[in-house]
């Protein structure tokens, strides 16, 4: 009670508190959307698909990373009773330019089947827009990419040297490190320019009838065929898979921690430094309380409720600031994702640095002395 | 004007039996200082009865507040016992010194050191609760102990709209709401205008009186010594004179 009528009635000394807690909150919130948004695009091959089970060359750590593999494996898929479709996925690498001898944009092309029920990018691409891939030279880019590749819908360029165009632009493409490029598989190879690859492709995806579960399939798969020339995963490892890769081979998520380390850090500190001075404003009065008989525990929990409180208004405001601060970047074509349980974790995380400066401040709590009342 | 509410007590000339509620042998205390060992209190035997207002007195540092500390169990003595309201002081843990003031005692303090955040009636109330009394016990308590100050007007005010003799007031009501057998107030006066301090002395004295409580005080300020039941005068660690002034005043009440 005394906790809630301080902070209710005193609010002006615990701003900067308030303020700590909130802005670490946002900070939290909006770094792991940008993490979320910019490490899940590694995945967006697999996310935007309705593939069930991927099959590349053992090993592979990221989508990015496919080495060609040979058809055969398909044919194991189909044999599966469980199988429904199954189809090839291209990966090429290239240079896109505007202009033949100009500055080069680095690009992934992803060479599809484009038919009507494809797997790959199934999410994104309407049966129009398949269509429109079989022209030869055809290519669907993200719409906030086309700044990036200097042209338009409809515009040419060059990939390797070979002229494609532009047949429509859709949101959800966006990807690390490069520009994604959609083809057909026609286009795709044609791009290759490595004719002893043949008919390779880098992945063979495969989706399941309702209600088949994709880890039995793979087993039932292994046991059938053993090899070591492929290996099996399903969408989701494969996803997690090529995330995890970004996000801790590469250095960026140790980064990120690190990042989130120090908005902890300097939110604790801050709050501490708050909470501190609040209580050791009010000693005295604490110091007569225990002199009546109060014990110093009750006192100490009256501050940890005082900072829980601190926590919960703040991560309120936090939540609604980091809300805003999205939906701004959001409408800005920035790639930013945040799940409810994430949120729930950077909600947790900041009550948890306000707990730790109540903490720090009942030291007020302990130091108070009642004889020195007594002048 | 009428400062306590009378209607639960009794007549201001009727005196309650007393006893001796603290009894305090041979106590010493020294504090250690920058390497130089200092003697506040040298070996002082007391007994203070209940039902009296007694005032201790002295220069700065002659020991009066550590006395009071000692006897109102806030610090232990070096040396020597404390017998307060039938307990051995010196044989309580830090628990059961809790307990003990919990029970048994109250204090009033030179600054007012009330909640800014909390209106009269909170300040009286809240450490009732957290002394585990239930909440609509505890505000019956608060109530009665605000009334009985005259603040009964101001049960919504916080400090920054009270005066000082008020916000004193207030502080008398917080320790007088658990009804303690000892009172103890450290300069009570000293940060008050004429009017309020003879306000707060008169209300100490009655409390004394009418309810039969121990109070024990420490302060210069004559007006209080003209209130007091005795006056103990200490220099230097030493108890160097003791007043009696009860069969005097007696004798005043009964001729009136």
């Amino acid at each position: 009670m005394l906790a809630r009528l301080w902070l209710q009635r005193e609010w002006r000394h615990f701003l900067p508190a308030l303020f700590a807690v909130s802005f670490s909150c946002l900070m939290l919130l909006v770094q792991a959307a940008l993490v979320q948004g910019i490490f899940g695009s590694a995945a967006v091959y697999i996310d935007a698909s309705d593939a069930d089970i991927w099959v590349g060359r053992p090993g592979t750590q990221s989508v990015n990373y496919g080495q060609p593999i040979g058809m055969d494996v398909a044919n194991i898929l189909r044999s599966h009773p469980d199988a429904e479709t199954v189809e090839p996925y291209l990966w090429v690498e290239g240079d896109w330019q505007v202009r033949r001898g100009g500055s080069a944009v680095s690009v992934y092309v992803s060479g599809i089947v484009p038919v009507c029920r494809g797997l790959m990018f199934s999410r994104l691409l309407t049966t129009a827009m398949r269509d429109r891939l079989r022209e030869p030279g055809a290519v669907i880019v993200d719409l906030a990419d086309l700044q990036t590749l200097d042209s338009q819908v409809g515009g040419r360029a060059w990939i390797n040297g070979t002229p494609v165009h532009i047949v429509h632009a859709v949101p959800g493409l966006r990807a690390l490190g490069g520009v994604n490029v959609v083809a057909s598989m026609e286009t795709a190879r044609a791009l290759q320019g490595d004719v002893s690859l043949g008919m390779q492709p880098t992945y063979v995806v495969m989706s399941l009838r309702k209600d088949a579960d994709p880890k039995a399939v793979i087993a039932d798969l292994s046991a059938r065929a053993p090899s070591s020339n492929y290996e099996m995963w399903t969408a989701e490892d494969f996803a997690q898979r090529s995330q995890r890769y970004w996000m801790l081979d590469t250095g960026a998520g140790i980064a990120v921690t690190f990042m989130a380390a120090i908005v902890l850090l300097v939110g604790a500190v801050v709050t501490g430094q708050a909470l501190v001075a609040a209580v050791n404003h009010v000693r005295t009065e604490f110091a007569v309380l225990i002199a009546m008989g109060v014990a110093r525990r009750t006192l100490c929990r009256v501050v940890l409720i005082l900072s829980l409180l601190i926590g919960v208004v703040g991560a309120i405001v936090g939540v609604m600031g980091a809300a805003a601060v999205l939906a701004l970047a959001s409408s800005r074509n920035v790639p930013v994702a945040l799940t409810a349980d994430i949120t729930l974790w950077c909600m947790v995380a900041v009550l948890g640095l306000a707990i730790v400066s109540g903490v720090f401040a009942m030291r007020g709590v302990l130091q108070a002395n009642p004889a020195t009342l007594l002048r | 004007m009428e400062w306590m509410n009378c209607a639960s007590v009794r007549p201001a000339c009727t005196r309650p039996k007393t006893h001796d509620a603290i009894v305090a042998t041979n106590v010493h205390k020294s504090f250690t200082t920058s390497a130089v060992r200092v003697d506040v209190l040298r070996d002082i035997s007391l007994t203070v009865r209940a039902g009296e207002m007694t005032l201790i007195s002295g220069p700065s540092g002659c020991g009066k507040s550590t006395l009071l500390s000692i006897i109102s169990g806030l610090q232990p003595a070096d040396r020597g016992t404390v017998q307060a309201a039938g307990t051995d002081l010196a044989a309580l843990t830090t628990a059961g010194l809790y307990q003990f003031r919990l029970k048994h005692t109250g204090f009033i303090f030179q600054g007012f050191n009330l909640f800014s955040a909390l209106t009269a009636f909170e300040q009286v109330a809240l450490p009732l609760i957290y002394m585990g009394m239930p909440r609509r016990q505890a505000s019956q308590a608060a109530m009665q102990a605000l009334r009985d100050v005259d603040m009964a007007r101001h049960t919504t005010a916080r400090p920054f709209q009270l005066s000082g003799g008020q916000k004193q007031r207030v502080a008398i009501a917080r320790a007088l709401a658990k009804r303690p057998s000892l009172m103890f107030a450290d300069e009570p006066t000293s940060a008050l205008d004429a009017e309020n301090g003879q306000r707060v002395t008169e209300l100490l004295s009655r409390i004394a009186r009418e309810r039969g409580a121990t109070v024990v005080c420490v302060s210069h300020d004559p007006r209080m010594m003209r209130h007091a039941d005795r006056v103990i005068t200490m220099e230097d660690g030493e108890i160097r004179n003791d007043t009696s002034l009860l069969s005097r005043k007696d004798q005043h009440d009964h001729a009136a």
